[in-house]
């Protein structure tokens, strides 16, 4: 009996005190401009053939830069 | 009680609109929202800017993950009160913050007109409150914050907690009968 009068007691106790709050009106209006702004924003994806042609030429170029090289050193060794 | 509707989905055209990445729809999802993640969040953490960082983090996670909700029977407000709870989770983790904060002022802007005197003293009532329920474990504290402050009915806590209603009504009990325990003891 008396544990139920005391459950009871805290149960009232519990609905007078835990009132809901109210958020500052700045926040809640920042907020919700921030989250505009984010779904705004567009991630761009990385342009690939872009990556893909940089690696193709700068391998080219390489080859390129060797292949010179071994005529120069043939040369060379002729004029030698 | 005062209940308030809680399957707050709002118009299924503006929640559709929001998964389909409309913004404007899920800013009327925020503004229906906010307020009451909010006071979830506050009652939980006990301070204003925690609060604030907190929410702010739970919409934008709502925001980031929108398109792959999936539309249930689960109300919209239950998603976010999940996104919610396992953030103050985290937050709770995180062994920076476990020193027992005081309940911040603006709790009290409800008691408008009242006495100083009987606010300073509802104040001190509230943190004391609020210092048993925080020995609570961490579902427990939950419960309690989603019926008292968000004035929810135990069928509408299950669906946010992933319990059976009657699985609600006996931990709602052992909670009453733990928070009891930790008021006694502090009180004799």
């Amino acid at each position: 009996m008396k544990e139920n009068q005391d459950t009871v007691g805290l149960e009232q106790r519990l609905g007078s005190l835990l009132s809901p709050v109210t958020p500052q009106k700045d926040f809640v209006n920042a907020l919700q401009e921030s989250l505009k702004k984010k779904a705004q924003v567009v991630i761009e994806k990385p342009n690939y053939l872009y990556i893909v042609l940089l690696i193709f030429s700068g391998l080219f170029f390489g080859i390129f830069i060797y292949w010179l090289f071994t005529i120069f050193r043939k040369i060379f060794r002729k004029g030698v | 009680m005062n209940k308030q509707k809680t399957s707050s989905n709002p118009g299924d055209d503006t929640l559709d609109r929001a998964i389909r990445g409309d913004e404007d729809a899920f800013s009327v999802l925020y503004k229906e929202n906010v307020k009451k993640i909010y006071n979830y969040i506050f009652y939980r953490t006990g301070n204003v800017n925690d609060a604030e960082d907190l929410t702010a983090r739970v919409f934008q996670r709502a925001l980031k993950h929108i398109t792959r909700y999936k539309r249930t029977k689960v109300p919209f407000s239950a998603w976010l009160y999940r996104i919610a709870h396992n953030l103050v989770a985290n937050w709770h983790r995180d062994s920076k913050h476990k020193r027992e904060l005081p309940i911040e002022d603006h709790t009290y802007i409800q008691s408008k007109g009242a006495v100083p005197e009987k606010q300073i003293e509802k104040r001190q009532e509230v943190e004391y409150l609020l210092s048993a329920i925080r020995k609570l474990p961490q579902d427990r504290q939950q419960l309690i914050i989603l019926k008292y402050v968000e004035n929810m009915s135990n069928r509408e806590v299950g669906i946010i907690m992933k319990k059976s209603e009657g699985a609600i009504k006996s931990l709602y009990h052992r909670t009453l009968k733990e928070l009891r325990k930790y008021v006694d003891k502090d009180e004799i």
